[in-house]
């Protein structure tokens, strides 16, 4: 009886981390059109939504909208990373990805919101610091997220 | 290397970042100020400021509820695997209550009294520096975690 409870429990988990995990390649490609939407993706772009361009007439970011996105972005990614990460903890990856991939995620995670702030009150090519951490981000997420999906799929879980 | 350890050292960095724009964007909108404050909610003739109005503030509180709470559990909630005493139990029930006054207050400014911006400037206070508090606690506590397992 309690190897056929527990057996139901584990697969009612994998239905939930693969449905989650589904979801998650949503969230990345939509969140990839949302910047792309709102010229926040390319490094040019970036620069010139923060420090405005005065021959588009394109008046430069305010302070408040700026940390506001910041502010949001960083708890969102803080919160995705964690979960993500959260059922990696659980797959039979080696120990040593784990620590490599929780590092980089991190680093990621708050690299990008830096480099915004780089690009306000250093210097413009913070945009090409922005625009790599972001995708390199996304590329962690994705290859997380796929790992996670992959593992709960084979059944390669502890 | 203990994974989890290095993971919550990790997050706890990345939160106290999150909590710099955090009273960035406080000293931005508000100056720590309880007559601006009011300004900004209750709107001011002279000045041509519209007040707020009770969509735009849930709009605001709602999410923030939801971040706020959810943010102060998962911090907190790593003091369970701590020592706790009664300074640590006391410290988060203060960090939870601060938090949900801080988004509460906005509205009871609007509809109530300008005096709740003291209130609001307070449990801004009293959350920011006690999260911090807390962080730096959990942190402590994973770094000599990982400093016991490397000998």
């Amino acid at each position: 009886m309690r190897f056929f409870v527990q057996h139901k429990k584990s697969q009612f988990i994998n239905i939930l981390v693969v449905l989650f995990s589904l979801s998650f390649y949503l969230f990345l490609f939509f969140s990839v059109w949302l910047k792309i939407e709102s010229n926040q993706f390319f490094p040019s772009d970036l620069v010139i939504d923060i420090k405005g361009n005065s021959e588009e007439f394109i008046e430069p970011k305010e302070m408040v909208a700026l940390i506001e996105q910041i502010h949001m972005e960083l708890f969102l990614n803080l919160l995705a990373f964690l979960s993500l990460v959260g059922i990696m903890f659980r797959t039979l990856i080696s120990h040593s990805l784990k620590i490599l991939i929780v590092f980089f995620g991190f680093l990621a995670t708050v690299l990008y919101p830096l480099s915004i702030l780089g690009i306000k009150f250093i210097s413009v090519y913070f945009g090409y610091v922005g625009f790599v951490s972001y995708i390199f981000l996304l590329f962690l997420y994705f290859i997380v997220n796929s790992i996670n999906l992959i593992s709960f799929l084979t059944g390669k879980v502890r | 290397m203990n994974l989890i350890a290095f993971s919550i050292l990790l997050f706890i960095f990345s939160i106290i970042f999150q909590l710099f724009t955090g009273i960035w964007l406080f000293f931005e909108k508000y100056f720590l100020n309880p007559e601006h404050i009011t300004e900004i909610i209750r709107g001011n003739e002279e000045k041509f400021l519209n007040p707020k109005s009770v969509l735009g503030i849930l709009e605001i509180q709602v999410p923030h509820l939801v971040a706020i709470s959810l943010t102060t559990f998962v911090i907190l909630h790593f003091f369970y695997f701590t020592k706790i005493n009664l300074f640590r139990v006391i410290l988060s029930m203060a960090v939870f209550l601060a938090g949900i006054l801080d988004i509460l207050s906005n509205l009871l400014i609007l509809k109530i009294s300008p005096i709740f911006s003291y209130l609001k400037i307070f449990s801004f206070l009293i959350f920011e520096i006690g999260l911090f508090i807390a962080m730096v606690l959990i942190g402590f506590s994973s770094y000599k975690h990982l400093r016991k397992q490397s000998y």
